[in-house]
């Protein structure tokens, strides 16, 4: 096959390669994706691993519903449809405490359980949302995700950043100074009462990528909560019809979509990035395929400039910085059940009647300080679960079936995802095959675990189980290194214009017409079409991108004074 | 706002539904394609349902129709991503005993393929050479029966045409009336030669002992003898080229959506009711969902005659075409102890294991279609990975493998978990036996998938994967019935495009194709054929 030329050449088909060739294609740009797999949408998976029975080995729910992408890809158009759930979360404890905590469609749910255990968090539980209300809640959430990074932003004072200023404007009564610097598991210890509403309001937002514990990071954690409570729900069929309809927002606009087709090599010629190179075993054999206007990586940023970038092109320092970036955050352990009764769990399952059953259950959610050890064993320098205890063993147990028939087959039930929180490879004690190793004992313990708690999930109630590992998650997505799902820890070091290094703060790179476009960048991973939507702004910047009427830009977005474009 | 109004539907994005609708699309019909499952393909998909990183064809395999079929010209999907390799050694059977092993290679290397018959016979390596010759010669006309709707052609005339072509190879006119085995029987001597045909005759949908089905083994087989494809990441990215031709036509389609009725108003096919909503279609409605599910669940008796109902009852699924597929995740390929002898065998694509020979075969194919599992555990397997990295973690091998099994219906749910649990030890066993580093260290993962689970998962009946048995009062022009087998439907703009119509199962798109002859004909939008390819 005869080389090619494109304007953009995209380097992987995941959720945010396709999301900027649908842009970049929309944008009348000829665009082509290269994606090494047989099937786009990287963790926008999902498999029928028996027949009629769906599972999600990697994301799960919709975080991106306040993404402008939705508008203004007209993804409703290209088959994106949403299943939206009367109850998205709930929290049992070892000691059959249970909270329905319903969603931001049913509001009511959680008054009712915290009525039962501790009437004064009835009002705090959704009070953000509700008197953030949908308009102030996406205005929010867009400051903290859809705005690229500031430009010189350590200079600002951290109150004048996006986010802050409109916390400040929305919620006046809640705003005080010491709020920027705190992290979320003291602000829970200081404004919530109830123990397991604390536990589930954590790990709620540690899967969202921010850890809990970390200073300066509160309003990202409470944004991953609200990311989840703005959506409510989840694509309908799960999260590859999502991934579908971006794709098909691409092709519908003339992208190239070439599966099968791993890149060897990103040429560089005179500092600039000039195409690309297929690897010899890409489907198409050794081609070149020559971009125009610029190259956009959307794989890691590891994997680009060590894999990808030829050394020679690059100054070693910057190379010794980005070995230096470590990818290990916290790695997930996924099991998938196929079972014929939902867990009725013990004590106060009342709280689940099936009409309103939630959809992410956290249990055991006994209390604030087993998340705060699951942190450490998932984070701290070699560590790893000292044993299997409950103290050890938080679930997500997700289930969509009950508000989204195409999942399952009628008289069976799918618990997938259910997600543990486990040490990065490099990370743990017992050798970075450790969990591995592991596998059986750690399905065993959670299951027993799930058994007491919900006492109908043992015997025949239990018709078969699948799990991937952190490394099996790896082996399907070489971006999840390690099995972590969102490239980079979302710490504040790591976090905004520091993401990956601040050097590729804005998504720009060395190399000239080398663009990145990974959840190693901000605003990090879930799926959100966020980094290129950020992304665009500075191809805009840069001249090369010169979409329609239909894009608008973030209105907190500061412009880069020494933009290439711009002089 | 959602459009709910077409031109045409298209129910299921089987790859007949698919190529269905890039042809209407491009004629210049606003077309809706409808999916129950999440991804596109049918019976084209490729996952990873063992072990993560290791992907197994979970129905099609090996692809034969890709020079001949239009859609890939017509939509260039060869640069949507469609690559393939042929192995040079494309058919092997080994047996346990020492003896060498058949090997059949693809159609420019019938040199090897010679001295490997001729191990056994010479004369069944030239007769097999020559008969293999010939068919790839007809390779034209073969592929204009295929991609046309079927013509009536009386059986005399058949067998005249069949001895003008193959005559002067032992070849008779009434061959035609034969069945497949009497015909292998007749032309080699070999038993182990017969025993590879005769496996090869029932997986190309020639039932062995089916009389009426000698011509179209002579012919139709022995052309896809060794014409066998690797589709480079697995069977589905056919699929997807599929689907994106369909994008870049402009084709909406709607995937975790099923279909629950067709809507019918004065005789005339009007739309769809779907777990989303209705969808009406102005013009057309093309179902690539099998016969009976098509008639009697999605329209319904009360809008059919008495007679198409009684023809919609009486269409058989299986036991012919019933499959079980197993999958392996593996540390290394099987090597085999008949690569001392010949060492194609090792890298041979398609390669059966657990046969001993002619009898054998025979026994497990009537055992399996008359409903009794086939005490011989034997399976037909390709291992990709040899040829494709992506579809194993480096320095790992993914097996996957063909059972012919009975009919879903034929076991109860509790037999068919047995033989989930009990049925690949059994494979493995007399794979080592053949293969000794197929030990269970080898072994990181395997798993079976039975017809019943095939019925639930595409909808095809009975796990039989031509939807609808490949017996001679169900082929050609009688395929489904007589009265359906120009695609067209007694209720008005309803149309069949699945392989229970002509020609049946197997990735050729034939049905779509041809669906969209009788549609263009009837609307008049203009022949998609073309004067370079003639169908």
């Amino acid at each position: 096959m005869r080389d090619e030329r494109f304007d953009v050449v995209v380097v992987g088909g995941g959720h945010n390669g396709s999301t900027i060739a649908a842009y970049l294609a929309k944008s009348g740009l000829s665009t082509c994706v290269l994606e090494s797999r047989p099937e786009c949408g990287g963790g926008q998976e999902n498999t029928e691993v028996r027949p009629g029975f769906r599972i999600d080995p990697h994301a799960t729910y919709l975080y991106g519903g306040a993404a402008p992408g939705f508008d203004q890809l007209e993804l409703g158009k290209y088959g994106m449809r949403m299943v939206y759930y009367p109850s998205m979360a709930g929290v049992v404890t070892t000691d059959g405490q249970a909270a329905n905590m319903g969603s931001r469609w049913r509001p009511d749910l959680a008054e009712q359980s915290l009525a039962r255990y501790s009437p004064q968090d009835q009002a705090g539980a959704g009070l953000i949302f509700s008197e953030l209300g949908e308009t102030g809640a996406r205005e929010l959430l867009r400051a903290l995700f859809w705005t690229p990074p500031h430009f010189g932003e350590s200079e600002l004072d951290p109150a004048d950043l996006p986010w802050w200023q409109v916390f400040r404007e929305r919620l006046p009564q809640f705003w005080s100074d010491r709020l920027v610097d705190m992290n979320y598991l003291d602000f829970l210890d200081e404004f919530i009462h109830w123990e397991p509403l604390k536990a589930l309001s954590a790990i709620g937002a540690w899967y969202c990528g921010a850890h809990p514990g970390w200073d300066g990071m509160l309003l990202q954690a409470l944004g991953g909560t609200l990311l989840y409570q703005y959506a409510s729900g989840a694509p309908r069929g799960g999260m590859h019809t999502y991934a579908h309809a971006i794709i098909r927002c691409a092709l519908a606009h003339g992208a190239r979509v070439i599966t099968n087709a791993p890149v060897g090599e990103i040429i560089v010629r005179d500092g600039r990035a000039v195409g690309v190179q297929l690897a010899e075993d890409a489907a198409f054999g050794e081609k070149t395929i020559w971009a125009d206007k610029a190259v956009i990586s959307a794989i890691d940023v590891q994997h680009t400039f060590q894999g990808l970038v030829g050394r020679r092109h690059l100054d070693p320092s910057f190379l010794q910085r980005i070995a230096d970036i470590s990818l290990k955050g916290g790695s997930l352990f996924v099991m998938s059940v196929i079972c014929r009764e939902l867990p009725r769990y013990h004590g106060r399952a009342d709280a689940f009647p099936d009409e309103v059953y939630p959809s992410c259950v956290v249990a055991p959610g006994d209390s604030l300080e087993w998340i705060r050890i699951q942190t450490r064993d998932a984070y701290s320098s070699r560590t790893g679960p000292t044993s299997f205890g409950p103290e050890h063993l938080t679930m997500m147990i997700c289930t969509h079936d009950v508000y989204d028939s195409t999942r399952t087959v009628d008289g069976y039930h799918v618990l997938s995802p259910i997600y543990l929180e486990m040490p990065p490879p490099a990370y743990d004690v017992s050798g970075p095959d450790g969990v591995n190793r592991h596998k059986d004992r750690i399905t065993q313990a959670a299951l027993d675990l799930l058994g007491q708690l919900a006492p109908n999930m043992t015997g025949a109630n239990i018709v078969d189980v699948f799990v991937n590992t952190p490394q099996d998650s790896e082996f399907r997505n070489t971006g999840m290194v390690g099995g972590n799902w969102y490239g980079i820890r979302h710490s504040e070091d790591q976090w905004s214009g520091n993401r990956p290094l601040p050097e590729l703060g804005r998504y720009r790179t060395p190399i000239e017409g080398l663009y990145l476009c990974n959840q190693t960048s901000h605003p990090g991973g879930l799926c959100l079409m966020a980094v290129p939507y950020n992304l665009m702004h500075i191809l805009i910047e840069d001249g090369i991108a010169d979409p329609g009427s239909w894009w608008y830009p973030s209105p907190f977005y500061v412009p880069d004074p020494s933009a290439r474009g711009a002089a | 706002m959602r459009r709910r109004t077409y031109d045409a539907i298209v129910i299921g994005a089987g790859h007949n539904g698919l190529c269905l609708a890039a042809y209407l699309q491009r004629a210049g019909l606003s077309t809706l394609v409808l999916e129950r499952r999440h991804e596109e393909g049918g019976g084209v998909n490729t996952e990873e349902p063992v072990r993560a990183g290791f992907r197994h064809n979970m129905h099609a395999q090996y692809m034969e129709f890709f020079d001949v079929m239009p859609m890939i010209a017509d939509f260039g999907l060869e640069d949507l991503g469609l690559r393939t390799v042929m192995p040079e050694a494309q058919a092997g059977m080994v047996f346990a005993d020492g003896r060498p092993p058949i090997v059949l290679h693809r159609p420019d290397l019938l040199d090897r393929t010679r001295r490997s018959i001729a191990r056994y016979s010479a004369a069944d390596a030239d007769r097999y050479v020559a008969l293999k010759e010939r068919a790839a010669s007809f390779q034209g006309m073969i592929a204009g029966a295929l991609y046309e709707l079927p013509a009536i052609q009386p059986l005399e005339v058949q067998g005249e045409l069949l001895e003008a072509g193959f005559g002067d190879l032992g070849v008779s006119a009434n061959f035609v009336a034969k069945s497949p085995r009497v015909v292998i029987d007749e032309l080699f001597e070999t038993p182990e030669l017969r025993a590879l045909l005769y496996r090869a005759s029932v997986e190309w949908g020639a039932p062995l002992d089916e009389a009426g089905l000698g011509g179209m083994f002579i012919t139709f087989v022995m052309w896809t003898m060794g014409n066998w494809k690797l589709s480079l990441g697995g069977t589905h990215t056919l699929a997807k080229a599929m689907t994106q031709a369909c994008y870049r036509e402009g084709v909406d389609l709607m995937e975790s959506t099923a279909v629950e009725q067709v809507l019918v108003e004065n005789g005339r096919a009007v739309g769809v009711r779907t777990t989303d909503g209705e969808y009406r279609a102005e013009r057309v409605v093309a179902s690539n969902a099998d016969l009976r599910q098509t008639l009697l669940d999605l329209v319904g008796t009360e809008h059919l005659s008495d007679r198409w109902v009684r023809r919609a009852r009486a269409f058989r699924y299986g036991p012919s075409h019933v499959l079980g597929t197993t999958a392996w995740c593996l540390r290394d390929a099987p090597a085999y102890s008949a690569a001392r002898i010949d060492p194609d065998i090792d890298r041979c694509f398609y390669t059966v294991v657990g046969f001993d020979g002619d009898e054998d075969v025979l026994r497990y194919i009537r055992d399996a279609y008359s409903g009794r599992l086939p005490e011989q555990a034997a399976a037909g397997t390709w291992v990709n990975s040899l040829w494709d990295r992506s579809q194993a973690p480096p320095g790992h091998h993914a097996a996957t493998g063909w059972f012919f099994l009975p009919k879903a219906s034929a076991l109860s749910a509790a037999q068919w978990a047995e033989v989930r649990a009990h049925h690949n030890d059994r494979l493995l066993a007399n794979w080592r036996l053949v293969a000794p580093n197929m030990t269970a260290d080898n072994v990181i993962a395997h798993r079976l998938y039975t017809p019943d689970q095939m019925e639930q998962k595409n909808l095809m009946r009975e796990g039989d994967f031509s939807n609808g048995e490949f017996s001679f009062d169900q082929l050609g022009v009688n395929r489904p019935f007589p009265e359906a087998s120009s695609y067209r439907t007694e209720i008005d703009g309803l149309y069949l495009c699945g392989p229970s119509a002509y020609p049946g199962g197997g990735v050729h798109a034939a049905c779509g194709y041809n669906a969209f002859k009788a549609i263009a004909h009837d609307l008049g939008l203009g022949s998609p054929v073309r004067a370079e390819r003639g169908y």
